[in-house]
């Protein structure tokens, strides 16, 4: 175990990605947003805690057999996956969005990333003591 | 795959867009006369979804961010309001004039919806301006 695995633990990883799923469902619910009155729009959002999950479990769901080693990995390039999202009942103009929803959702997802900024940087701030108590 | 600012971008716009017309449609609810002849005709906006450009990336999503494009604005070709004033410049041989087919009160509530819209899109701006802000705060730590 090198230096660097010792100083940043499972919490790190977690709190980084938590901080990137909050960012990606950010933009789908921004994307829901945005195209609330678009003809034929169907929402999409991101499951935030099958994502996380995943990321925790390292499963991706979608690994692909690699028989050569400069085959590109799926599950490191791709992102988290945007899923079809049928909260909202249809419109007559084909567009499934309900902006009281994803307003909340976005109250929700905004709260996290908060929280989960918050938590890294109380860590950081342990390491940055632990790094000045040196200097005295 | 867009950024979210720029689909929230889109989105401001056509919503800005779409307040623009209505308030053109009632300001012109009674307007008898304009330059291309005949009433005013009822604008209307249209939007489409607009999908990210093609990459390999995308095609390995199963669904992708879009965001609202406006196509362009449209006139309503539908049969104008008659109204008997014989007396009015604007009659026509039988004394009718022709009034824009616009429902002033359909036309109030799609304005309330289009604010609302609006709204609703400068709170996404604003959410994904206080998550940068917050993201920023992490490195302050140092």
């Amino acid at each position: 175990m090198s230096l660097i695995d010792k100083l940043f633990d499972k919490t790190e990883t977690g709190l980084e990605k938590a901080l990137d799923l909050a960012h990606q469902r950010s933009q789908a619910l921004i994307s829901n947003i945005s195209n609330a009155e678009t003809p034929g729009y169907r929402a999409v959002d991101l499951d935030f805690k099958a994502e996380l999950a995943r990321a925790f479990n390292g499963q991706s769901g979608q690994e692909l057999k690699k028989t050569d080693p400069r085959h590109m990995d799926v599950s490191s390039q791709s992102g988290a996956r945007l899923v079809a999202d049928n909260a909202g009942a249809t419109k007559a103009d084909g567009n499934n969005v309900d902006i009281d929803i994803m307003m909340t959702r976005m109250q929700q997802n905004q709260g996290r990333y908060t929280d989960a900024a918050s938590i890294l940087r109380k860590k950081l701030r342990f390491f940055m003591t632990a790094i000045r108590s040196a200097e005295r | 795959m867009f950024d979210a600012s720029e689909v929230v971008t889109a989105g401001l716009s056509a919503a800005r867009l779409r307040i623009n017309i209505i308030a053109s449609n009632i300001a012109n609810a009674e307007t008898t006369r304009t330059p291309e002849g005949g009433p005013y005709k009822r604008r209307d906006i249209v939007i489409s979804a607009e999908s990210a450009p093609t990459s390999f990336q995308s095609s390995l999503d199963e669904m992708t961010l879009a965001k609202p494009q406006v196509l362009g604005v449209i006139a309503d070709q539908s049969e104008p309001k008659k109204a008997y004033q014989p007396g009015h410049p604007d009659a026509d041989p039988d004394g009718y004039v022709a009034y824009p087919n616009i429902n002033v009160v359909q036309t109030m509530t799609d304005m309330m919806a289009a604010t609302r819209l609006y709204q609703a899109n400068v709170t996404a701006a604003k959410s994904l301006m206080e998550m940068s802000r917050e993201g920023r705060r992490i490195s302050s730590t140092f």
